[in-house]
């Protein structure tokens, strides 16, 4: 049981941020764009946690920020992984060719450090959160293809999927029939691990300003107002920081589990 | 075995380190101040280049014609001594000082002048501030080797003003036809009370005091400068600069953001210098060409809605006045004539329902023949604009709008939201000492006319008043009937005075400013013993 403890935790909190960012109207009624006292009031002049540099709310920022960071980031992971399974997929069951020009495409994209092309994306598309989404998730895509064209070709290895072949099953039903349902659950921890890189990811670009409007209640942009303020108002950047690596934490100790029971530990 | 390698490679270490803080000490012996600039410019020619910033360093390496004086706006002797204008205004003569050496020891004569202003209006060299500044300039003529004339193709009250800022300091002509355009800025020469040494891009400028000056204007308090080396180095991002201050990495420093200055006001270690900025406030244009600010009384509304004394307070402190007009912040003491719209939430809720816009949900959105209420700002990002437009947006959704708010990284992403039109509101504001500043922004063919207004009426008053070069108080009153028709049609949102915060090291003495406010008197700044 005690061994459980960090991942007990870990889910805990992932259950509190999701709750939290479900309720966020009723557990705040202010409005996270909106002054509402003094700017730069420490947390026990403004319970519970101080208003920013201009005069918001950052509990309730906080909270709705709960909606914006782990959603954005969880559609960047989804992104990642339809379009770097699927990519996998093919490449795995239908060999040859497509195998070696998906290989190379994702080799020459992994080339540029994952972040980096996110970053040259957004600068294509214009800053904006939804551009995050998408830079973050196709950044993600090339390092997704690889890990999954492995795990595809593990399957492929098996008896029961030669044994398929031999009694002269095509490639479209093996794929649908054996290599999905038995990738489903390594998938699924893949998946998991890569939504903690995913959530990094969005916090960094927005951090660096690339979600573009200023004022959302998002936690890396949230983050970034609060550097300006690291002498007089510490808290305004602790708060989305550790809002930030708890999730990631919790989302890696959560991948971590669902790996290590994969593999049968 | 391996520490016995290591030993030679301590030794090393321990001489490198030795002789290095030997330098620094000998450094500091020779006065030595860091001054921290806070953008690094894309160059640095101010014949050429157009950046605030480059003057910070350089008029000091440059002197002018005139010199204003900062205190009474006078035009005061520089590098000419006299000087007439002629009664149509077409001709201004400047007879020359005498014994002036430019730096690299070229004498200083009506050639030079010359060269100077040719330089500047060769249109190969694609000046992006100076040629400009020159006006209606049409010819330059030497009377003799001290006496210099300009001839203006019609009159063009603000070129004493031109004249006496650094964009139009006086340069080698040596210096000048041995560079070029693309050189010259890494080799700058002038007459000034510093010599230039260097300029490494994005590292530093090296200014050297110049012994042989014996020109200064009355404007300077000192003959001879006192600090012998004067470093600038930059720092781009507003977190850092109070901190490089604080921990002695720079002696001064300037735009140091509000929240930082309540901290080195009190401190007993250093001094808050807060600079009023000649030129225009702090301001957001409407678009006049889009709806709904296409309508007057809407963009009225949207003034009413907005609680500048509060946002001003609340970004800036208690260091910036609220801007009242659309007006020069100082130097030019124009009135505004009407009282402008004050914060009356009321009041734009009325005129919008006089418009049509009225709410139609329980939020409390406002539409019109079910088109909602939307407005777009978009804001640059430095100055805290995008902080001010975070607080404006607030204010338009408080009375039934939607908002949305961009803001461009950049000046080139600026200049392109604005030509594509998409925006309601668009942040922009630029320095200067002469209020025909003015015509760039609201002329009907005004390269920053970006609330894209035209009015024959407010272009013949521009035009009136730029020509109105002998008769200070008609053109003032000139500008104040654009004042009045600018108000009028609520063009755009004045929202503070600029005021830069400058920190400085109380080591410092004797820092003060000339009257374009960002440029510091270097030659009459001393370190305390």
């Amino acid at each position: 049981m005690r061994h459980h403890l960090p991942l007990l935790l870990s889910v805990g909190w992932l259950l509190i941020v999701l709750g939290v960012s479900i309720a966020a109207p009723m557990i705040s009624q202010v409005n996270p764009l909106h002054p509402v006292a003094e700017p730069l009031l420490s947390p026990s002049q403004h319970p519970p946690l101080g208003t920013d540099a201009l005069g918001r709310d950052v509990w309730t920022r906080i909270v709705y920020g709960g909606r914006l960071s782990p959603g954005s980031s969880f559609a960047a992971m989804a992104i990642t992984v339809v379009v770097g399974g699927i990519a996998g997929l093919i490449a795995s069951s239908l060999g040859g060719w497509f195998d070696r020009v998906i290989v190379w495409l994702s080799n020459s994209l992994l080339a540029i450090p994952g972040l980096l092309l996110a970053m040259l994306l957004v600068a294509a598309m214009g800053p904006r959160l939804l551009t995050v989404i998408l830079a973050v998730g196709f950044g993600g895509a090339p390092g997704f293809v690889r890990l999954s064209r492995t795990m595809f070709h593990q399957i492929r290895e098996q008896n029961y999927v030669t044994a398929s072949v031999a009694l002269g099953a095509n490639r479209t039903w093996i794929a649908i029939h054996h290599l999905l349902p038995n990738a489903k659950n390594q998938l699924l921890s893949l998946a998991t691990t890569h939504y903690a890189w995913a959530f990094m990811g969005t916090t960094t670009l927005t951090f660096l300003g690339l979600a573009g409007d200023p004022s959302i209640p998002e936690w890396g942009v949230m983050l970034n107002a609060g550097r300006a303020h690291l002498i007089d108002a510490p808290w305004l950047a602790l708060w989305p920081g550790c809002a930030i690596s708890l999730t990631i934490l919790a989302i890696h100790r959560l991948g971590a589990w669902l790996s290590q029971r994969e593999e049968g530990y | 075995m391996k520490h016995r390698r290591l030993i030679p490679l301590i030794i090393l270490i321990f001489l490198f380190v030795s002789t290095s803080t030997a330098c620094s000490i000998g450094t500091k012996e020779s006065s030595t101040l860091v001054y921290g600039l806070t953008l690094s410019p894309t160059g640095i020619d101010p014949h050429l280049n157009a950046s605030s910033e480059l003057g910070i360093p350089l008029a000091s390496v440059y002197d002018t014609l005139v010199f204003r004086d900062p205190a009474s706006g006078e035009f005061v002797p520089g590098l000419s001594e006299t000087w007439s204008i002629s009664p149509d205004g077409l001709t201004y003569t400047f007879f020359l000082r005498r014994g002036v050496t430019f730096h690299d020891g070229t004498i200083f004569n009506a050639q030079a002048v010359q060269a100077n202003l040719e330089y500047v209006m060769n249109p190969d060299h694609h000046s992006q501030k100076a040629q400009f500044m020159l006006g209606p300039l049409q010819e330059v003529e030497i009377i003799d080797d001290y006496t210099v004339a300009l001839y203006l193709s019609e009159p063009f009250a603000p070129l004493l003003d031109s004249l006496s800022d650094v964009y139009l300091g006086m340069a080698s002509p040596v210096a000048l036809e041995t560079w070029g355009p693309t050189e010259y800025q890494f080799h700058q020469v002038g007459t000034g009370p510093y010599r230039f040494v260097e300029y490494i891009p994005n590292d530093k400028i090296t200014l050297t005091r110049n012994p042989d000056y014996a020109w200064a204007p009355s404007i300077y308090q000192n003959a001879k400068a006192k600090i012998d080396t004067i470093v600038f180095r930059f720092y781009e991002d507003p977190a850092t600069r109070a901190i490089a201050l604080e921990s002695g990495e720079v002696d001064v420093i300037g735009e140091i953001p509000p929240h930082d200055a309540d901290r080195i006001a009190v401190s007993s270690d250093f001094d808050l210098y807060p600079i009023a900025i000649p030129g225009q406030p702090m301001q957001f244009f409407f678009n006049t060409k889009k709806a709904p600010t296409d309508a007057a009384l809407v963009r009225r509304a949207l003034i009413h809605a907005i609680n500048r004394p509060q946002a001003v307070k609340t970004i800036f402190g208690v260091y910036s006045p609220v801007a009242d007009s659309p007006f020069l912040a100082s130097s030019f003491n124009l009135e505004p004539q009407e009282s402008f719209p004050t914060y009356d939430p009321e009041t734009a809720g009325t005129l919008l329902d006089e418009v049509g816009w009225r709410i139609t949900d329980e939020e409390g959105h406002r539409s019109r023949n079910d088109v909602p209420l939307e407005l777009h700002i978009v804001a640059p990002p430095w100055g805290s604009n995008s902080e001010m437009a975070q607080l404006i947006r607030a204010d338009w959704e408080a009375i039934g709008a939607r908002v949305t708010l961009e803001i461009a990284p950049g000046f080139g992403p600026l200049k392109e939201a604005q030509a594509e039109g998409e925006y309601h509101a668009i942040g922009i504001n630029l320095f200067g000492t002469d209020p025909d500043l003015l015509r760039s922004f609201y002329s009907s063919t005004g390269l920053y006319n970006w609330s894209q207004f035209e009015d024959p009426e407010i272009d013949r008053l521009l035009t009136q008043a730029a020509q109105e070069s002998l008769d200070l108080d008609a053109r003032l009153n000139l500008y104040e009937q654009v004042s009045s028709r600018v108000q009028e049609e609520a063009l755009v949102l004045p929202i503070r005075n600029y005021v830069n915060l400058v920190a400085v090291n109380n080591r410092v003495e004797g820092l003060h400013f000339t009257a374009q406010g960002w440029y510091p008197i270097l030659i009459d700044l001393q370190l305390a013993p």
